[in-house]
């Protein structure tokens, strides 16, 4: 009896000790090779919310997932500059400029220096972007980031077809850009007779985020 | 004893002293894991037969096969819970059916990783960013209803780019459990099914843009650019199209010294976006 609890006592000391501190996932090591020699390829990357999914045919998927975000600058800033003034977003050079500096390379920031709600693009705006979901943040709204609960389609429809940037433009912070911006008339924001494509008029009412508790997105349906 | 598994191994064989114990666990294990593979398969018809792919949803080909891999949406915000917090998101796997919260797994062939680049402030425009710190998850084989999670970092990269290794020699900050909250060394770790709180009326968007979906080379279309049957823009109420719908979260809750005091951090300004890869590459 007392051997079978020294082994079971064993047994479970081992096993606590390889899960704390140094085990490596078996599904990764192979059976020859240590985890850490192993190389991994990328396929897939997002940053900001669904950046090469607007901008991007779907034909270019597959390479702008692939590709690191230091070349974002060019590649992603054509995808974006084709987009915006041709024909579908009809909009100025100047806007489409802004719009390049604005949205690349496809990272989130955050100023750790700020303190309130997380804000999407609040860094390079300088909190100019209101969301229409959050209502009132907390703070300035220049701590940047993403939070669960803002609507970032209606941001991102606002900038590419709305007048945000004319608005936004000579507050912000973003690089290469500085200066007002002229309206271009081309807005598509649902007013005389144009089409609405600011929002899509889906809030975030419908999720159950639980910001009282870790992991604070709902729980699964 | 290298790993965890191996160690999980000993203990069951210390605990199973009986062939017929043991038979009995392996029916049990054969018989719920044919139920689990029955039910990931429905749940991928399910998925993969509707008839337009999300927002970031089957966004190339190699993520239609591996929907693991497949990244919906990246979050960073200061945490609601511990001012000196900051919280980490990372869904994948987006358009899982409600219901299958207990059947859906992460793919244990995919190496996921949240990248940061806490000198961004101080880099030159044109040449950021970089990561100089990573988390990197490796998830284990599914084994009686549930998963394995290993935590690797916060630490530099081994490489920055589009290829990346293991971290700290392949060991782990923190191991633990898919749907259940563990620490990795300072983190708070959660790693499992989630609500997908993402929302957009996705289908009216691919209706105005249907070039962006999953093998769709139709132009885009709008009044006085494309036909005559073009939407008019989104309409005046919108449908979710996420409504009903879970992710699998990874999702990191750390104090913000991880980012501001990691080494070569400078300046309060921090860039944040995640990658998955694969060996293969595909």
């Amino acid at each position: 009896m007392m051997m079978r609890i020294l082994t079971l006592g064993l047994a479970t000391a081992l096993s606590l000790a390889a899960f704390a501190s140094c085990s490596n996932d078996p599904t990764l090591t192979g059976s020859t090779q240590t985890g850490s020699t192993l190389v991994f390829h990328q396929v897939d990357r997002v940053g900001e919310a669904g950046l090469i999914e607007l901008f991007s045919a779907y034909a270019r998927h597959d390479a702008s997932n692939r590709a690191d975000v230091l070349p974002d600058a060019t590649a992603m800033a054509t995808d974006i500059n084709g987009f915006a003034t041709g024909s579908f977003g009809g909009r100025s050079a100047q806007i489409s400029a802004f719009l390049q500096n604005l949205l690349t390379p496809d990272v989130l920031l955050i100023d750790t220096s700020q303190s309130g709600d997380a804000s999407y693009l609040g860094v390079e705006t300088n909190g100019l972007i209101v969301d229409s979901c959050n209502g009132p943040r907390n703070g300035t709204g220049k701590f940047g980031g993403r939070g669960l609960n803002e609507d970032v389609v209606d941001s991102s429809l606002g900038l590419v077809f709305g007048s945000t940037v004319p608005t936004i433009a000579a507050g912000s912070n973003v690089p290469n850009s500085s200066g007002a911006i002229a309206d271009d008339g081309a807005e598509k924001d649902g007013r005389a007779g144009r089409p609405n494509l600011t929002t899509d008029n889906v809030g975030c009412g419908g999720k159950h985020f639980n910001f009282a508790q870790f992991p604070y997105v709902g729980n699964p349906l | 004893m290298r790993d965890g598994r191996r160690a999980s191994l000993a203990l069951a064989e210390a605990l199973g002293r009986s062939r017929a114990y043991k038979r009995g666990l392996m029916k049990l294990v054969r018989t719920f894991g044919g139920i689990l593979a029955l039910s990931a398969l429905i749940a991928i018809a399910v998925l993969y037969g509707r008839p337009v792919a999300g927002f970031d949803i089957q966004d190339s080909p190699t993520l239609v096969s591996r929907p693991g891999a497949d990244i919906s949406d990246v979050y960073l915000f200061p945490s609601p819970t511990n001012s000196n917090d900051v919280v980490a998101v990372m869904n994948v796997h987006p358009g899982l059916p409600a219901g299958t919260a207990a059947t859906a797994f992460f793919d244990s062939q995919v190496l996921y990783t949240m990248k940061f680049d806490t000198r961004y402030s101080a880099e030159a425009i044109g040449s950021r960013p970089s990561e100089n710190l990573v988390i990197q998850f490796s998830m284990g084989v599914v084994s009686g209803g549930t998963q394995q999670i290993f935590v690797y970092g916060p630490t530099a990269p081994n490489q920055t780019g589009t290829t990346t290794t293991l971290v700290s020699g392949g060991l782990t900050t923190g191991t633990g459990l898919i749907n259940q909250t563990f620490p990795a060394g300072n983190l708070t770790v959660f790693a499992g099914v989630r609500e997908d709180p993402f929302f957009f009326d996705l289908t009216q968007f691919y209706n105005i843009i249907p070039d962006r979906n999953k093998g769709s080379t139709t132009a885009s279309c709008l009044p006085g650019v494309g036909s005559g049957s073009c939407p008019t823009g989104f309409n005046a109420t919108g449908t979710d199209f996420f409504a009903n719908s879970n992710v699998l979260s990874i999702i990191v809750e750390m104090p913000k010294t991880v980012l501001t005091q990691a080494v070569g951090a400078t300046g309060s300004v921090i860039g944040y976006w995640a990658t998955t890869s694969t060996q293969s590459g595909t």
